[in-house]
């Protein structure tokens, strides 16, 4: 697939991601029913310039691509993903969700490296070829990673930006940061009132996460993994009791990219291998899941899996630094300059 | 070093750095676009998948409730018209589509966003029908008329460059 391990992982993750995009699109806008027929021809946009049919076999090419990229993973498949849901969204006859957007810009960013590698030569061979073989692949990869690493950043940004109003800080029914952590303190029986300190720290840790944390993840390496699990964690109530894991897991298809290549593959070793640190973080993940959700929809049965895949992911970053706190000081600091 | 393997690291060197020159280039456009979706709100250009979800950010033609963002209108985009009647001059009766597009311009104490009107003007008009219309602006107390809105861009012709909806297609008056 790719000989850097974040766009390897990024594809590992990519169909869960869709799956969860399916599921959100089939389970709101209902299109087998009369009304969604209706709304279909009163939405503007491209889509009434096509037969239906070709929205309907440009979606299901899409869950095809997916599906062909669970089973293999390899970069046709991957293309076949970038090509059918860039027409995908295109076409899209109801509301562009806010996770569409960002899976957008971020397979474009993959395509946009992957095309330029594919268009250059040197002795002969291209950068990069369909199969990922060719003269430079480390280097095309790179940049297809570092794409989706401002996509990321950019969009988690404009998060933060457009919640800096009043509405949001305003303590009170108008913000979902209020809405949100009342729901949380209810469904997790943790009581019938959120404490102020609560609404306060979901009220402004969501502005400081959605800042700064990608940001910072990205450009202080040392730092990448505490921001990760602090995005992991700001994101847990939206997919426990905010019904939306849609967007909290596709997001999280792209976070190896706020990783350097080499904390990557020490990383790996762990994520690829049982340990008791991951095991347990998987089920204290789909239990905070189960304890939370407050009814069995299709979107918080799939926040089972997402609190499944983070817990893991979470207990292998954690093993990453028990063990290199478990190593003597000389080593340690070797290791951290070989890192770097 | 021989001349020939000078010459395969120069062409190494040259077409790796073109590359890095054209990836950033092109990614950083593409961030640039990215900003831009996102910062449509702000322009009433756009409201869905502008990464505003759970925002409780409110704008209006006069303002919005940011902190320190400024709201500048750039487009009827985001408006709606109040109290719209339709009513379609036809030789043929309506077939059960059309009657659902008619059903829908004319639903009681609905604001109709302008795009999703002219969008579904369009398919009556190109169906061969003539479609009269009432209507209110926002900003109007008394309400427009028109005989023949297929003749009238701004009520019957969509904007062909926009792929996607860009807001909600309708909502209660206000």
């Amino acid at each position: 697939m790719s000989v850097d391990g974040r766009l390897r992982a990024t594809a590992l993750l990519l169909p869960m991601a869709l799956l969860g995009h399916t599921l959100q699109l089939l389970g709101e806008d209902t299109p087998w029913a009369p009304h969604a027929w209706a709304r279909y021809w009163r939405t503007p946009g491209w889509h009434l310039y096509l037969p239906p049919w070709s929205i309907v076999a440009i979606a299901v090419a899409l869950i095809v691509s997916a599906l062909g990229l669970a089973i293999r993973r390899t970069r046709p498949w991957v293309a076949a993903v970038i090509v059918t849901y860039v027409a995908h969204y295109l076409t899209y006859p109801y509301r562009i969700r806010n996770h569409m957007t960002l899976m957008l810009a971020s397979l474009v960013a993959v395509a946009i490296a992957w095309v330029i590698g594919a268009r250059l030569r040197e002795g002969g061979r291209r950068l990069i070829d369909l199969r990922g073989r060719g003269a430079a692949p480390r280097l095309v990869d790179r940049y297809a990673v570092r794409g989706v690493a401002a996509v990321l950043c950019v969009t988690y940004f404009y998060a933060g930006l457009h919640k800096t109003n009043e509405g949001f800080l305003a303590f009170d029914e108008r913000s979902a940061a209020f809405r949100g952590t009342t729901d949380f303190w209810i469904w997790g029986d943790l009581g019938s009132v959120a404490p102020t300190w609560a609404i306060a720290l979901a009220t402004y840790g969501t502005l400081v996460v959605e800042y700064a944390f990608p940001i910072v993840a990205l450009f202080v390496p040392r730092l990448t993994i505490p921001c990760v699990i602090g995005l992991m964690c700001f994101h847990f109530p939206h997919v426990a009791v905010m019904n939306v894991a849609d967007y909290p897991m596709l997001a999280s298809a792209f976070y190896p990219s706020l990783f350097t290549a080499a904390r990557w593959r020490l990383l790996e070793r762990e994520l690829y291998a049982p340990s008791r640190w991951n095991v347990a973080g998987a089920a204290i993940g789909m239990g905070a899941q189960l304890w939370w959700m407050p009814w069995w929809g299709e979107l918080t049965i799939f926040g089972i899996g997402v609190m499944a895949i983070w817990g893991w992911w979470i207990g292998s970053m954690l093993r990453l630094y028990a063990t290199a706190a478990a190593r003597p000081k000389g080593a340690r600091m070797a290791a951290e300059v070989a890192v770097r | 070093m021989s001349a020939s393997s000078r010459a395969t690291t120069s062409v190494r060197a040259s077409s790796r750095e073109a590359f890095r020159l054209r990836a950033r280039l092109a990614l950083g456009a593409l961030a640039t676009l990215l900003a831009i979706n996102n910062a449509l709100p702000y322009f009433g250009l756009r409201d869905d998948s502008c990464q505003a979800m759970f925002s409780s950010l409110h704008w209006e033609a006069g303002g919005n409730n940011h902190l320190f963002v400024p709201q500048n209108m750039r487009s009827d985009l985001w408006r709606g018209w109040n109290d719209v009647r339709a009513e379609v001059v036809s030789a043929r009766p309506l077939d059960a589509h059309e009657q659902d597009l008619l059903r829908w311009l004319n639903q009681e104490n609905r604001q109709l966003n302008t795009e999703a009107t002219r969008a579904v003007i369009a398919q009556l008009c190109d169906r061969g029908h003539r479609v009269k219309l009432r209507y209110r602006h926002p900003d109007e107390a008394t309400s427009r008329t028109t005989g023949d809105a297929c003749a009238v861009p701004e009520l019957s012709e969509p904007h062909a460059w926009i792929p996607v909806r860009l807001y909600e297609t309708d909502g209660p008056s206000p």
